[in-house]
């Protein structure tokens, strides 16, 4: 009986922990992603200004401009999203399909990245600098993959990260193109690097 | 399809990289005149539209005359379409489409067409005076747009299209100048605008070809209204119907829009009633005092059709998927041009223009001895608008996805900056500045007059 009363106390702590929950969404706009490769040719790229996903973080985040959070582990789901087809390359449209067919863009169409935290570092010219151990995907293959970012507060609760990291082509099993053109046969270099700045934004609160 | 920059190593072409040259000098005091073509050797199988990512885009054609139907053919050689309406009131041509894409389903009504939610993109191909309510009703519909030039008889009509275009960011539109789309098109373009032709000091084009334009019906309704382009009230004449593409590339070719238009035509050989003329010449002068001398007739055939640019350095023609170069002789050395293919033509001999040519000089390559794009205009033209109607359609979808479909403006911008990744193509903008200037000439034809054209004309 004494059980029983206490259960509706549960659900309310319950309850009250889950409004707690900061979510922030991706913004349409602010947002972009970049690929930078080489070859035996010349340097390529590829963009896109689609980055999508969320961002869920608890009420101890350093969600709010001039917090000064100390260093170590915050809880977070990451997800972050990018349709291989919105991304365009350095060699238009030719490049693109090429680009496409090697990243299996038909039977995986986004790119990801997950973490189930975000660890402090440091606060560094007025921004917080991160690490999101999680998992990339591209092509249909996930990886580990410790990201260094940097986290900016923006006007209206905004969150604008940036950070770049570098893969290999291969890790994913992705053979690095190389399309034979009329100079001879073009080798990317298996190694590439990704830029990115990631806008969020608080999520307007579901109605009840 | 073959591009030029799969990889950007042909894009930068300028003055510079034509004239590096200067050891062969005597030899190319020989050499008088090359050809102009995208060198650029194709590899097997390539200079073909190769199948993009996806399925085909379900197509469909409204207007199935000769047009239309040329229309439905090149669409059944693409592996990215897939035609599977086709519409014409009237049913001969209906029948006519059908046999060519039997699987298609036929419409006598293009509403029954534009209802059809499975249809993805339409191609318009029917008289020009018809294209408004088609293009409208199309939007609506929520389809991708194709729209042959000229884009409409008047300029009103154009701007309709045009407002109808702008309010329907999720299609794509294109309009049918299919030299906008053409490889050897857009390669001569930083040929001539980097200035390697010298100066630009005048243009020229003809078409011509004996044909009547009149063509016979069962009936006296049915013949009055297939034979539209010979009413005044409704044809834009040959300087729209047809001089609209060459007008469009030499326009683009020299960068510049027309400032006025002096006209000359009649009825010369078909005595058959008709009051649009037969035979034309319009004079279009460009800022500097640039004259573009445009003639056409239907009562000769001779040298058919091509445009030239006549440089200070060099007179460039280019004829279908060709083009050549004709030096002047105290023009200076380019270089590339002693590995290019030379033919005669009467006392000139021309140098190939082909795309990649410095470059292939460079490494000691030879230039291929036939120009490596052999499809037609109009198979790029179609390939470049399934390509860019799929790469907005993806973009639509991909941003709702993410974003949901509540913030028009958003998506708006984000189309707009996502537009940079099109294939090129002529769009709503060079569809109307190409009307403007070929309702302007076949104003200035039918009067004799001379007609300036306010920049502000070209404004949709």
């Amino acid at each position: 009986m004494r059980h029983l009363l206490l259960f509706p106390l549960l659900l309310a702590t319950l309850v009250a922990a889950r409004a707690e929950t900061l979510k922030f969404t991706a913004q349409p706009a602010g947002s972009k992603i970049r690929v930078d490769g080489k070859s035996n040719i010349h340097d390529w790229w590829m963009e896109g200004a689609l980055v999508g996903g969320f961002l869920e973080v608890d009420e101890k985040f350093p969600a709010k401009a001039g917090a000064k959070p100390a260093p170590g582990k915050f809880p977070a789901k990451v997800e972050v999203r990018v349709p291989i087809r919105s991304l365009n390359t350095s060699g238009k449209a030719a490049m693109n399909s090429v680009m496409q067919g090697a990243i299996k863009m038909e039977d995986h169409p986004l790119i990801q990245f997950k973490a189930a935290e975000l660890v402090f570092k440091e606060a560094k010219e007025g921004k917080l600098a991160f690490e999101a151990p999680g998992k990339l995907t591209v092509a249909g293959l996930t990886k580990d993959l410790t990201l260094p970012i940097t986290l900016e507060h923006a006007e209206g609760g905004k969150l604008k990260f940036r950070g770049e990291a570098k893969v290999k082509m291969t890790d994913f099993g992705i053979k690095p193109p190389s399309p034979a053109l009329a100079l001879g046969l073009i080798k990317t270099d298996d190694e590439v690097k990704i830029t990115f700045e990631w806008l969020t934004a608080p999520a307007a609160k579901q109605a009840p | 399809m073959k591009q030029y920059e799969a990889f950007p190593i042909a894009a930068d072409l300028n003055r510079r990289d034509f004239l590096y040259g200067s050891s062969m000098t005597a030899l190319m005091a020989m050499i008088r005149a090359q050809e102009l073509s995208a060198q650029e050797k194709p590899n097997p199988g390539e200079g073909e539209a190769k199948k993009p990512a996806g399925p085909p885009m379900k197509c469909g054609v409204i207007g199935c005359g000769v047009w239309g139907r040329e229309i439905i053919n090149t669409l059944l050689r693409l592996p990215g379409a897939q035609v599977t309406a086709v519409c014409d009131h009237y049913e001969a041509f209906l029948n006519r489409a059908q046999s060519l894409a039997p699987d298609a389903k036929g419409h006598a009504d293009f509403t029954a067409l534009l209802a059809d939610k499975s249809v993805q993109a339409v191609f318009i191909a029917t008289p020009t005076h018809q294209h408004r309510a088609l293009v409208e009703a199309a939007f609506k519909a929520g389809k991708h747009v194709y729209c042959e030039a000229p884009i409409a008889h008047t300029a009103e009509e154009g701007k309709a299209i045009v407002a109808a275009a702008k309010a329907s960011p999720r299609s794509n539109f294109q309009t049918g100048l299919l030299m906008r789309s053409d490889p050897q098109r857009q390669f001569l373009l930083p040929f001539i605008r980097s200035g390697a032709a010298g100066k630009n000091i005048k243009a020229r084009a003809q078409r011509h070809k004996k044909e009547s334009w009149r063509r016979t019906a069962a009936n006296p309704e049915r013949e009055k209204e297939l034979n539209w382009r010979l009413d005044r009230k409704v044809s834009t004449g040959l300087v729209g119907e047809i001089g609209g593409q060459q007008i469009d590339v030499l326009s683009w070719l020299l960068n510049a829009k027309p400032v006025s238009v002096t006209g000359f035509g009649g009825v010369v050989h078909w005595t058959d009633g008709r009051d649009v003329p037969d035979s034309i010449t319009a004079v279009f002068e460009y800022p500097g005092g640039v004259l573009l001398t445009y003639e056409a007739t239907l009562g000769n055939s001779f040298d058919a059709d091509y445009e030239m640019i006549y440089g200070t350095d060099a007179a460039v023609m280019l004829r279908q998927n060709k083009a050549w170069m004709f030096k002047e002789a105290d023009s200076p050395l380019l270089g590339w041009e002693v590995y290019a293919r030379k033919d005669e033509f009467y006392k000139e001999t021309g140098i190939a223009l082909v795309a990649n040519a410095t470059k292939l000089a460079a490494q000691g390559d030879k230039p291929a001895e036939e120009a490596p794009f052999t499809n037609t205009p109009l198979s790029y033209a179609l390939e470049a608008f399934l390509y860019n109607s799929r790469l907005i359609g993806g973009a639509v979808e991909d941003f709702i996805a993410n974003f949901g479909d509540g913030d028009a403006a958003a998506l708006r911008n984000y189309l707009a900056d996502f537009a940079q990744n099109k294939m090129p193509a002529a769009g709503w903008q060079e569809g109307y500045e190409s009307l403007v200037t070929v309702l302007k000439a076949n104003e200035a034809i039918l009067t004799g007059k001379k007609i300036a054209i306010a920049k502000e004309l070209f404004q949709a």
